[in-house]
């Protein structure tokens, strides 16, 4: 810009309100579940345990990453107002399902969340391979997304997917990452990771 | 396309809150001394927006059941709530209430202490009336939701003054939602909710999904109630402007802006807090304001609100999915975006 200020980053502002609005539902939606599981004393009907532990283990990764959000918005206001330029692009997101054991099944919620005023296309999902420690993966077909398929999404709103990873009892040892990535918008994706308690050398 | 006109919630949100306020009126004993029933009556008499007796009728209309089962509960959750006022206004040495000189300043503490003692036996004791409405078992089911509840709230509370007490700034996002999903969104949504559809449905419905919803819809609230102290236009709000900011409360946007200072702004707001409420002057509590818009705290607060009650719309179709379309269950609906929107 010829005023010498660093050009008005919009698209990261939209990340940006987009992050703290994940933000906000994340720690919420952990804040809920620790709640629903006090009350079974007063009456509420019993309910499967992946559905008080998942939301919350999703919810993880966003609630230690709110330090660096607030970062990101104090550079951004620094940006507008003729400070310090734009760097880098919000955090990486994850999905932590935790350390499990081989032959056990890992379990958590992502959500696909529309920060736009308007109604989304079709949205698809899909998992790749979890790649581990050297030689060693989890392959796509372990993973199952429900619903794969999240169809159009409402303005503002969001819809909560289901990750189930179904360890095979053979699995070595370590750290396993792979991508979950969505048809809309173009690039939209998340990491999910997880360790797992196996036979052979750590990582 | 839809749209929500928040008129449109709040005519239906004065119809319920002008029946609840009509069956206190003829609960209410008139036997007291008029040092009891002066402060209690001035207090009631300041209309408040109604929500939660609003909700636990909705709920109840919207799972089969009709005013009259909720109404001992609905009476319950507005008296509690004020007795809840009356006790945080002394706590906080809040000023205004309701676009009046709050009950202690009114009255003087003594008596503003023992009406809101009051309040909260009246509330107690409207619950009585669920017994040959709903029959003993789903009324003590009642009774042991508003244990709960008090225990949370009073919980939530202590947890609001101790931070300020220890005049602690590392808090984090889920600090701030655990303290208020105990001291505001239990009674304030949650409850009413699950006590309107238990009295609703002859305690059949399933209450769970109520936590999720009644949590986000109330989170959402209860941030935008923040936010109006700071940033509200007019004189409609009814509150001290920048109260909870003198206050020092600990609210989603001072803990935004406890992590985004700079070290020698932050320096500088922690003594600010660090003094009792009497020595903050307007011109410090003018300048927390400029540093809450500087750095953004005000719209992280804005996007982080909408995020929960993003979440609330997609907690409503769990929450209500046992519940046919009617009047009441649209209104429940409607009532997302107004939380955001509204302006007082």
């Amino acid at each position: 810009m010829d005023d010498g200020r660093p050009a008005f980053d919009a698209e990261r502002l939209r990340r940006l309100v987009g992050d703290v609005q994940r933000l906000g539902l994340a720690t919420a939606s952990s804040v809920a579940e620790r709640f629903a599981g006090m009350v079974r004393g007063l009456g509420d009907a019993p309910r499967g345990r992946a559905a008080q532990g998942d939301a919350a283990s999703g919810a993880a990764a966003l609630v230690d990453g709110w330090r660096s959000i607030v970062a990101g918005m104090v550079e951004l206001a620094g940006s507008i107002a003729g400070g310090e330029g734009a760097t880098d692009g919000p955090a990486v997101e994850y999905l932590d399902l935790g350390t499990v054991e081989p032959g056990t099944v890992a379990v958590g919620t992502l959500y696909v969340h529309n920060t736009t005023g308007g109604g989304s296309g079709e949205i698809q999902l899909r998992c790749g391979d979890l790649m581990g420690p050297p030689g060693a993966a989890i392959s796509a077909g372990a993973v199952t997304l429900t619903p794969d398929s999240v169809g159009s999404v409402a303005g503002e709103g969001s819809l909560h997917v289901s990750v189930t990873v179904a360890i095979p009892p053979e699995t070595a040892r370590g750290a396993y990452r792979g991508l979950v990535v969505m048809s809309e918008p173009p690039g939209g994706s998340i990491v999910v990771r997880l360790s797992v308690n196996g036979q052979g050398d750590p990582e | 396309m839809t749209a929500i006109r928040t008129q449109d919630v709040e005519s239906r949100l004065d119809v319920y809150a002008d029946l609840c306020r009509a069956a206190i009126d003829r609960f209410l004993p008139r036997d007291g001394s008029r040092y009891l029933t002066a402060p209690v009556e001035d207090y009631l008499a300041r209309p408040g927006k109604g929500i939660r007796p609003a909700l636990c009728l909705a709920a109840c209309e919207a799972f089969g059941g009709v005013n009259a089962d909720a109404m001992p509960s609905a009476m319950a959750l507005e008296l509690l709530h004020n007795a809840f006022l009356v006790h945080d206004d002394v706590e906080d040495e809040s000023t205004l209430r309701r676009g009046e000189p709050t009950l202690h300043r009114r009255f003087g503490m003594p008596l503003a202490v023992n009406a809101g003692d009051a309040l909260g036996l009246l509330g107690m004791s409207a619950l009585r009336g669920n017994r040959e409405r709903l029959g003993a078992q789903l009324a003590d089911r009642i009774v042991a939701e508003f244990e709960f509840m008090a225990h949370q709230t009073v919980d939530g509370q202590a947890l609001d003054l101790g931070w300020r007490i220890d005049n602690r700034t590392d808090l984090e996002p889920h600090d701030y939602l655990m303290a208020i999903m105990k001291k505001t969104c239990w009674y304030t949504t949650v409850l009413p909710l699950r006590v309107g559809a238990l009295a609703g449905s002859r305690g059949r419905a399933d209450v769970e999904p109520m936590i999720r919803f009644g949590f986000y819809l109330g989170a959402a609230f209860q941030i935008q109630d923040d936010i109006l102290n700071v940033a509200a236009e007019g004189d409609a709000y009814g509150k001290e402007p920048l109260g909870d900011l003198f206050e020092g409360k600990r609210t989603i946007m001072m803990i935004h802006l406890f992590t985004a200072a700079e070290p020698s702004d932050r320096a500088r707001l922690e003594r600010f807090l660090g003094r009792p409420r009497p020595q903050r002057t307007h011109e410090e509590a003018s300048w927390v304001l400029d540093l809450m818009h500087g750095y953004g705290s005000i719209a992280f607060a804005r996007a982080f609100a909408r995020g929960i009650a993003s979440a609330a719309q997609d907690a409503f179709a769990a929450a209500f999915g046992a519940a046919g379309d009617s009047p009441a269950r649209r209104f429940v609906r409607d009532l997302i975006p107004y939380m955001i929107e509204r302006t007082h």
